[in-house]
């Protein structure tokens, strides 16, 4: 495998921070997460020690239907590994060590080949990807105290995640995974850390979609269009169900296609918009105006649905979801200092509510769309994927980093005090 | 002394940026006017197609729809798009051209439109794949300013290809700062007169920092041969100012920062002296490239704010060659630091 392969692999590399409510949600979640690999021509690793290397392979063979669980384990396209058999828990940690480990994990999965029925793309292996429980390292710590021990795994453990990056410059995808119970034992200093070495966070939760704050402007960065319609119908559904205005400003509704799949996943559709609890504005006119630089039609938008909010005296929530892709359209059409320009105005223009405008993410990979990325995001933006996952990639600097996990800790105990009050 | 002190802090726009741009958007938008179209196509539905989508965007956009190529390549009346050429400007933003019509050559008749009016958005129309018609083009010589269209399209595809007559540095206002990228010195050049125009018909100093290998005189043939005709007059008036960038930023083989701010700042202070408005510099930033010195390039382009309290517009102008080479980290610092950019594809 030369540098070269392995650049031209590198843009699916992660490393992925995910909080489970428990054990079984967890085991549940790698099990699907190394599945997805295996269908995308992965390889995979599992670490854990909360279940045993037989009866791992036992769910495999029923989970990974089309696979041959043990064949795949003898060629070494699965592999499956104690706590103690990956972390250098006894060692101190360095960039370095951490990383030439991972790489050769990485670099031997390459020289698989995977030829299965069930596999999308036939042929080589294409990265690794790896579910990395922590939950012993907890254990562990738990039966240390009572020998009051310094030595602390938990500390080793947090040394050893802040000696990744959170992009790997090879092809692998980690979820370090915790349980909520443990997470919660991390001082916020520790948290914060961990959370500036990944890429992305998940926690179930959190569920950015379901319940946005108010006056949160919501960057979601999608893969494919069907990722972005069921975010749009998370969101508004949801908006629906909560008694708030929804807004679905698109460049797009002209489009059949795009507005039949809209409408017909929306609860109520015709009800809700013939009373206007959800409304549909035809972007075209808006966009050709910002091309020109002309927004005052946004302003008399914005103007409108305030009032009608504050004089809606039916309505108790006043939160207003807007969706709006206008600018994600000047940006692919490469508009940009016109696209620039209104997000600028949105960040100006705040209303009780919140905004949600959707990016493709392979644009910021292309050039010269990545050169606009960091120019396109404010540091108050909230960048999320299609599931809701913050995604610490696209931080603009750092003061949106710091702003962003500010935001997520917040979050965090948001959702601790709806779970305590459950 | 314009600039008081070389204090970061001193160079901060007094007004919030964000409000600042969408004031001077608006002010610009207010002298814009609808986006002009115009449509050839013969078939009759995809004409009443071309009308219901208009409909739409009708206020914004006035789209024409015509059915004969040669009236509208050779006739006389506000159709005829080469009947434009002593400005070089057509009437429309944007002209979509059906390429199947029958025998006739659509490719030489846009050809010669492109002759005529170069920047001239055209777009094509087909059912065929793509594919063969970039083929046709390039067969013909024609090989780019067109984009294709393949019918069927939807509403958001027509709309994704219409926009208005952008000239790159329309926008630019005197105090932004501006980086630019080139894939060709030929690119570079041009864009260097052209942004150098804009400076003497505003009646501003004009500075051009030049590479080290181009010679001044070579230089005062190309701006003149690109359209700059009056070059030797400016050069003696001193409205324009050629200067080889190694000289500028580097004379003893350092970047020192606090005397390349005094530089900016005397030349600044002389277009006021000169009753100019202020100084706009098209700056070749090869130099530091060329030196070792592409880390201490970026720590001196942040040391400068986004948008300047002076009347100053530096462009600086790099070879995309020299950006690929920068570190991910110093790229996201260099634009942070400009708040316009020019990158060429």
């Amino acid at each position: 495998m030369t540098g070269a392969d392995l650049d031209s692999l590198v843009r699916s590399s992660n490393h992925i921070l995910a909080i489970y409510p428990n054990g079984r949600e967890k085991l549940d979640a790698a099990f699907r997460f190394l599945h997805d690999g295996l269908l995308n021509n992965e390889a995979v690793l599992l670490i854990t020690d909360e279940i045993t290397r037989e009866d791992a392979i036992t769910r495999m063979a029923r989970d990974f239907a089309g696979f041959d669980v043990l064949d795949l384990l003898e060629r070494g396209v699965i592999s499956i590994r104690s706590t103690g058999q990956c972390h250098f828990i006894n060692d101190s940690f360095d960039d370095d060590r951490t990383q030439i480990k991972w790489k050769k994990d990485v670099v031997e999965s390459l020289l698989n080949s995977f030829f299965k029925e069930n596999s999308s793309k036939k042929g080589k292996v294409s990265g690794l990807r790896a579910f990395g429980d922590t939950k012993s390292l907890f254990n562990k710590d738990k039966r240390l105290s009572n020998d009051k021990s310094p030595f602390s795994f938990i500390d080793n453990l947090v040394e050893y995640e802040c000696s990744l990056k959170k992009h790997f410059p090879f092809p692998l995808k980690v979820i370090c995974a915790y349980e909520e119970p443990d997470i919660v034992q991390l001082n916020n200093l520790e948290f914060k850390s961990l959370l500036k070495h990944h890429g992305v966070f998940h926690k179930d939760s959190i569920k950015e979609l379901v319940y946005p704050l108010q006056n949160s402007h919501i960057m979601l960065l999608y893969d494919n269009q069907q990722d972005l319609n069921d975010a749009y119908i998370t969101y508004i559904n949801e908006g629906l169900a909560q008694g708030q205005l929804c807004v679905f400003a698109s460049v797009l509704l002209q489009n059949n296609d795009f507005l039949k799949d809209i409408s017909s996943r929306i609860i109520n559709f015709e009800e809700n918009v013939q009373n206007e609890n959800l409304i549909l504005v035809d972007m075209a006119k808006f966009y050709i105006q910002a091309m020109m630089d002309d927004l005052r039609e946004f302003d008399n938008l914005k103007n409108k649905l305030v009032d009608k909010v504050r004089n809606d005296k039916n309505r108790d929530d006043k939160h207003v979801r807007l969706i709006d892709d206008c600018s994600e359209f000047l940006f692919k059409n490469k508009h940009f200092e016109e696209c620039i320009n209104l997000e600028n105005w949105t960040h100006q223009k705040r209303f009780e509510g919140s905004v949600l405008c959707p990016y493709s993410k392979t644009l910021f990979d292309q050039f010269p769309y990545c050169y606009y990325l960091f120019r396109v995001f404010h540091s108050d933006d909230i960048v999320i994927d299609s599931r809701g996952n913050f995604l610490l990639d696209y931080v603009k600097n750092s003061e949106h980093q710091s702003k962003l996990i500010s935001y997520m800790m917040k979050r965090m105990d948001i959702s601790n005090v709806e779970l305590n009050g459950e | 002394m314009i600039t008081p002190a070389h204090d970061p802090k001193n160079y901060l726009f007094k007004e919030n940026k964000a409000e600042h741009d969408i004031k001077m958007a608006n002010l610009y938008a207010a002298d814009k006017k609808k986006i002009s179209i115009l449509v050839f196509e013969t078939d009759p539905d995809i004409q009443y197609l071309y009308q219901e989508y208009m409909k739409i965007i009708s206020p914004h956009v006035s789209c024409t729809i015509v059915d004969d190529i040669e009236k509208m390549i050779n006739g006389n009346d506000s159709l005829n798009v080469n009947k434009f050429n002593p400005t070089q400007k057509s009437n429309f933003d944007t002209i979509i051209v059906d390429v199947n019509v029958g025998d006739y050559d659509v490719i030489r008749a846009v050809k010669i439109i492109l002759q005529t009016i170069p920047k001239q958005k055209i777009i094509f129309t087909t059912t065929a794949n793509p594919r063969t018609i970039k083929n046709e083009m390039s067969c013909q010589g024609l090989v780019s300013g067109v984009h294709i269209l393949r019918k069927p399209f939807s509403f958001s595809d027509l709309l994704s290809v219409i926009s208005p007559t952008k000239d790159k540095f329309d926008k630019l206002k005197l105090t932004d700062h501006v980086l630019a990228s080139y894939n060709s010195m030929q690119e570079e050049l041009t864009d260097a007169v052209d942004f150098i125009k804009k400076g003497i018909d505003s009646d501003e100093l004009n500075l051009l920092l030049i590479r080290n290998d181009m010679a001044v005189e070579y230089t005062i043939g190309v701006l003149r041969s690109k359209g700059l005709l009056n070059v030797d007059t400016l050069l003696e008036d001193g409205s324009l100012i050629i200067i080889k960038n190694a000289k500028w930023y580097i004379p003893d083989g350092r970047v020192d920062v606090p005397r390349i701010m005094d530089q900016w700042d005397a030349l600044v202070n002389r277009s006021i002296q000169q009753k100019k408005l202020g100084l706009r510099a098209f700056c070749m930033m090869d130099c530091f490239f060329e030196n070792g010195f592409s880390t201490e390039l970026v720590d001196y382009e942040c040391y400068l704010p986004s948008q300047f309290q002076i009347p100053v517009i530096p462009l600086c102008a790099y070879r995309q060659m020299d950006l690929d080479c920068l570190a991910e980290k110093d790229k996201k610092r260099l634009i942070e630091c400009h708040n316009h950019m020019i990158i060429c594809e």
